[in-house]
Order: structure tokens, then C-alpha cells, then sequence
């Protein structure tokens, strides 16, 4: 009968330690995770500003979104890298898709004329709207005011 | 009441074994005493004294019954059992210094030489008490205590019938030894006690005991003759210094007569003794067994004792897991408020309600638009970082038109990822090397090479053609 008392008393205080163990760990653990938000909340100092930041992070997100929507094909960026040629009055000769089987697929070979500056603009411009394409190659002859440029350019998936 | 009983029942359960309370039997017919003791944290206090007597030594647990009943201030669970010298074998021996391991064998083989016992019906146990130089060699002292098997299993049964478990039984002799207050010295001491029937003479030396000796009290004189042949005997081994001999509840004449024929200082014990002996003589042996319960050997067979450690240990155990349990209970119904408050954080964190509180609501706010800018933002750097190794050109090509020196133009420019190829004309050398200097200049071009350099016309004017390979 002792035995049975003492083994029992054993095991409920096992129990009553391993409960106490396991509220007292969840609320040190809440603790910390919930004192890590208030720590943010108190770094950031505001929800507005909260709020503020994620409109102007969802704008740019939209934008990256709108480039991926305008550049998902290789005719879409073509078209893109066109619009940015025509806007600066460069004229374009010829596009055309490399048909050299040693060339990687989705290589266009762009044709132009115009003046250096408007080239060297256009040229700069596309490079920097984060159009999912490498200038391979670029060849330009003739004189500032009438210059000639062939391109190669290979488009990637984004 | 019944719920009380048991409540109080538990709790003494705990104080006795986890040794807050110590109970301790002493019997030795037809005599029989107990002694309760409360262990505190800077010393022990004796609550209770009882004696009586056995009515009948062949119903041993009908006495025992009686008696506890009797005397039974608070419920005896477990106790501890102190058998006379008459019961119990105990020697000291002398043995080299050898392997523990081996020394069982050793016992084992001086109590078959005793030739008194079966070793198989005898319990047993022994501990080192002391070690000694004897020419030139290290000596072990060996303390051996040996009761008959069946003994120990009566009493283990009488007293399980009495409702109290055995945690230990030992002899009376050698805890006396533990009464004796500053007796700890670098040289040997002879200890002189008289208790009843009985004399001890106990040589310890600091806690080393040397020798141990148990004479009949017979005659003054036969004591007498006793203690000057052990005195005299340590004299003449010269293994130890004998700096005194203390008598306890002897006659003064006879530590007078030790003293004329030994010459060794003789002293009257008392001064030493830790209790009042005048009030505590009855006692005696369980005084010294509370002393130092440590020390005297447990004659309860292994398995026995293994059992009862485990129950020890599980209640001690117990203790251990409940009073963390009530401290962190404590600091839980202290916290308590705190607690739920980040129970409901975290339950509208995973199911937002309508019905959280303001403070909850921005929590829930705040973590769904981090939520929010973290998504983006691990979009938008994705984006980016696919054009992070995208090599501008436009930049390149801006770089090296502006190298180029106000009298050298360029014909014809070959663009490609790792070089630049250009072709021109300069009108002198000085503008050529002013545009190759230039050019060279340029953080990402490695080196300009030249391929050709050529001198030409154009309208008849002298011009340097060029062909200029530039690396990035």
C-alpha cells in the first residue's frame, strides 16, 4: 500500500512539474515572440508608418508585376526595346530572329539608324527598364549624325 | 476525518523519509525504547523518549504493537532499528592494504574462522575504519558486523506486522564512538565506557578507529586489567602515539590505578560528551546512532535495503518536482494576468477574432502588414537580383566615348561581352595616346591592345588610322 502511495505521489508530481514546466515554457516562449513584435511595433514607432511603407512597397511590387505582364515573351520585350528605340526618332532598319543553329534560341538581331546621342540614350534606357534580355553583341559604324547599329540581343525568361 | 488522517498520514510519510523526522528502536529484551528526532538545518533535536517492556518475547509483534500504540504521538512509518552487542558480531581486523574489491573475501574467510557461524545464514557487511603504518607497511582497519540472517528477518516481519518499515538495523557499539565531542586528535586515544553490563574500549586515532574491544563488566579489577593490557599494548607496538585515556562512567579508582601503572594521562569523559549524560544515559546507543547514522553498517540484506533506497529516493524525488512545481505555480498565479493576455495575443494571432480587444487588434494589424512587406519586399529582391549580374553596356559604351580626345572620332565600334572593338582615326599621335590613355583609365577595362596603327589620308591630310582592341 506504501509503495502504491509513494509511486503514485511520485507520478502526480510529475505530472503537476511536467504541466507547470510546459504552461510556464509556452508563456516565457509567447513572451519572447510577442516581445519581438513589440519591439518592431515600438522601432517603427506608428502604424501609419507601418502602412506608408507597405504602399510604397506594393507600388513597386505592381510595377515589377506590370514589367513581368509587359516582358512574359520574347515579342512582348522586342516590341518594348522598339517603343524605346522609336520614342528617341531612331529608325529601325530590320528584327530578326538569329537563325544560326550555334546561336541560343530567343536571339534577335536589331538593325538601327540614327544619331549617336539618341542611340547611345535608347540603347542606356533598355538596359535599365529591367527588360529580361543581355546585349550579346553591338556594332555601330557611320558618322554621329547618321549612325548604323546592329544589335544582338538575347531575351531570358524573367 | 478520514481525509485528514490521510493527509497527516502523508505528511509525516514525507517528513520520516525524507529524514526531517528520524525514528529509531532500540531493543534489547526485555527492554524496549524509542527515540524521535527532528533533523533541522543546524542540528538535531531529540521530541520524544519512550521505553518499555516486552510482555511477551515470543510475541514480539503483539508487544511491539502495544508499545507503539502506547507511545504513538505521530504515525511511525519507518524507522531505524538498533540491536545490542549481544546480537551482533563486531570486530575490527587488521588487514593489509589491499584491492576493496578483494576484501569481501577476506571477511568472509575471518567469519568462517570464527567458526561460530554458517556464512550463508549470516548477514554481514563491513567498512575501513582506519589505516595504520605497521613496519613500514600501510595497514587497513577493518569494522566487521554480523547478526544471524533469521534474526534480521524477524524483526523485518514484526515490524512490518507493527506497520513500520526497517530502513536500517545495525549495532549499538560503534555509534558510540560518534558521541564524543572534540576527541578528534593527530594521536591515538583510548575511549572507557561503561554502559550496563557491558564495557567498550574504543582506540581512535582523529576518525580512524584502531581497535575496538567489548569486556563484560564483571569486577573493577578485571576491567582494570583489561584497559592496562590495551594501553600497554599500544605502548609496546609504537605504531601510534597514545596521548590519553578518556573513561566514561567508570569508577575513579580505577582510572587512578591505570594512570599509576601506565603513566598514560587519564581523564574523567565527561567534558567531552556532546549530551547531557546525566539526563540522556538510558539512551545512550541511540544518541550515538543519531550522531552519525551515516556510519553504522546496515546489517538489512541488499535487496532488502534496495527497495526501501528506492522509495527514498522517489519521495525525495517527489519533494524535489513539488516544491519547483509550487515556485513556479507561485510565479504562475503571480504572472497570471500576463499569462492569459499572451494566450489570447496568440490564439488571434493564428484565428483572428472580431471580438479581440484594441490592443490585440493592432497586434493582429501590425504582424498582417509586416506580413505584407515582407512578402513584397522577398519579391521585389528577387526580381532585382536577376538583373544583378546583367552587364550594362550603354555604360561601357558612355565610358569610352568619352575617352575619346576632341581630335580622334571613331569610324566603327564592335561591342561584345568580354571586348570592345574600336576603329578611328587621330589627327595627331598626342590625341591618339591622350584617348588611349584615357580609355585605359576606365574601371572596367583590363587592358587596351593595339592592333594596328596606320598612317593615312583623308582630303589629303595626314590622320593616324587606328584598330584598338579594348578587354573588360
Amino acid at each position: 500500500m506504501r509503495k502504491v502511495i509513494i509511486s503514485l505521489f511520485f507520478i502526480i508530481s510529475l505530472f503537476l512539474f511536467g504541466y507547470i514546466t510546459y504552461v510556464l515554457g509556452e508563456y516565457i516562449y509567447l513572451k519572447i515572440k510577442l516581445g519581438q513584435i513589440e519591439k518592431e511595433i515600438n522601432e517603427y514607432a506608428s502604424l501609419p508608418y507601418l502602412n506608408r511603407q507597405l504602399d510604397f512597397i506594393k507600388s513597386e511590387y505592381e510595377r515589377i508585376q506590370e514589367i513581368k505582364e509587359n516582358t512574359k515573351t520574347p515579342a512582348l520585350v522586342v516590341s518594348e526595346i522598339i517603343k524605346i528605340f522609336k520614342k528617341r526618332n531612331i529608325k529601325i532598319i530590320s528584327i530578326s530572329q538569329s537563325s544560326s543553329e550555334e546561336s541560343q534560341k530567343g536571339t534577335f538581331i536589331i538593325q538601327a539608324e540614327g544619331n549617336f546621342r539618341d542611340i547611345l540614350l535608347a540603347i542606356s534606357e533598355a538596359e535599365n527598364s529591367f527588360l529580361p534580355m543581355n546585349i550579346s553583341y553591338i556594332y555601330i559604324n557611320g558618322s554621329s549624325e547618321n549612325l548604323k547599329v546592329k544589335m544582338s540581343i538575347l531575351i531570358w525568361n524573367i | 476525518m478520514n481525509l485528514l488522517k490521510w493527509v497527516t498520514r502523508i505528511i509525516y510519510l514525507l517528513l520520516e523519509y525524507l529524514d526531517i523526522i528520524e525514528i529509531v528502536f532500540y531493543i534489547k529484551h526485555p527492554q524496549i525504547k524509542m527515540v524521535i528526532f527532528l533533523n533541522y538545518l543546524f542540528g538535531k533535536k531529540i521530541i520524544q523518549v519512550s521505553e518499555g517492556q516486552i510482555i511477551d518475547p515470543l510475541r514480539m509483534e503483539f508487544s511491539l504493537e502495544r508499545f507503539v500504540e502506547k507511545n504513538e504521538k505521530i504515525p511511525i512509518l519507518i524507522s531505524s532499528l538498533i540491536l545490542p552487542q549481544e546480537n551482533i558480531v563486531n570486530k575490527v581486523i587488521t588487514v593489509p592494504d589491499i584491492d576493496k574489491r578483494k576484501l569481501r573475501n577476506i571477511v568472509v574467510s575471518y567469519l568462517e574462522g570464527m567458526g561460530i557461524f554458517d556464512i550463508n545464514s549470516l548477514s554481514f557487511n563491513y567498512k575501513i575504519v582506519g589505516r595504520v603504518q605497521q613496519k613500514g607497511k600501510t595497514m587497513l582497519k577493518i569494522f566487521i558486523s554480523a547478526i544471524k540472517q533469521s534474526l534480521i528477518t524477524d524483526y523485518i516481519s514484526i515490524f512490518k506486522s507493527a506497520g513500520i518499515t526497517l530502513k536500517s538495523v545495525t549495532s549499538s557499539t560503534i555509534s558510540l564512538v560518534s558521541l564524543f565531542k572534540d576527541i578528534e586528535s593527530s594521536n591515538a586515544v583510548v575511549t572507557v565506557f561503561s554502559k550496563g553490563e557491558e564495557i567498550f574500549i574504543a582506540v581512535i586515532q582523529g576518525k580512524n578507529i584502531i581497535r575496538l574491544e567489548v569486556v563484560e563488566n564483571i569486577d573493577k579489577s578485571v576491567i582494570q586489567r583489561y584497559v592496562i593490557g590495551v594501553v600497554t599494548e599500544i605502548v609496546k607496538e609504537r605504531t601510534i602515539f597514545l596521548e590519553k585515556v578518556i573513561f566514561f562512567n567508570v569508577d575513579y579508582e580505577i582510572i587512578e590505578n591505570v594512570f599509576e601503572s601506565t603513566n598514560i594521562i587519564c581523564l574523567s569523559g565527561e567534558p567531552f560528551f556532546k549530551y547531557d549524560l546525566s539526563k540522556y544515559s538510558n539512551i545512550i546507543d541511540i544518541l550515538g546512532f543519531v550522531e552519525n547514522p551515516k556510519f553504522p553498517l546496515n546489517l538489512l540484506p541488499t535487496k532488502y535495503t534496495n527497495s526501501i533506497n528506492l522509495d527514498i529516493f522517489l519521495v525525495k524525488a517527489s519533494l524535489c518536482l513539488i516544491t519547483l512545481s509550487i515556485f513556479g505555480g507561485i510565479f504562475m498565479l503571480l504572472s497570471h494576468s500576463d499569462i492569459e493576455k499572451q494566450r489570447i495575443i496568440n490564439e488571434n494571432l493564428s484565428f483572428p477574432s472580431e471580438n479581440a480587444p484594441e490592443e490585440i487588434k493592432r497586434y493582429i494589424t501590425v504582424m498582417d502588414t509586416k506580413k505584407q512587406i515582407d512578402f513584397y519586399s522577398e519579391e521585389i529582391t528577387k526580381f532585382y537580383d536577376k538583373f544583378k549580374d546583367v552587364k550594362k553596356s550603354s555604360s561601357v559604351l558612355y565610358d569610352i566615348f568619352s575617352s575619346i580626345d576632341n581630335k580622334t572620332w571613331l569610324k566603327e565600334v564592335k561591342f561584345f561581352p568580354e571586348s570592345v572593338n574600336i576603329k578611328g582615326y587621330s589627327l595627331n599621335s598626342e590625341s591618339l595616346n591622350a584617348t588611349m590613355k584615357n580609355i585605359s583609365s576606365i574601371e572596367n577595362v583590363k587592358k587596351v591592345i593595339v592592333n594596328s596603327l596606320t598612317d593615312y589620308k583623308i582630303n589629303g591630310k595626314d590622320v593616324i588610322k587606328f584598330d584598338l582592341e579594348i578587354e573588360l
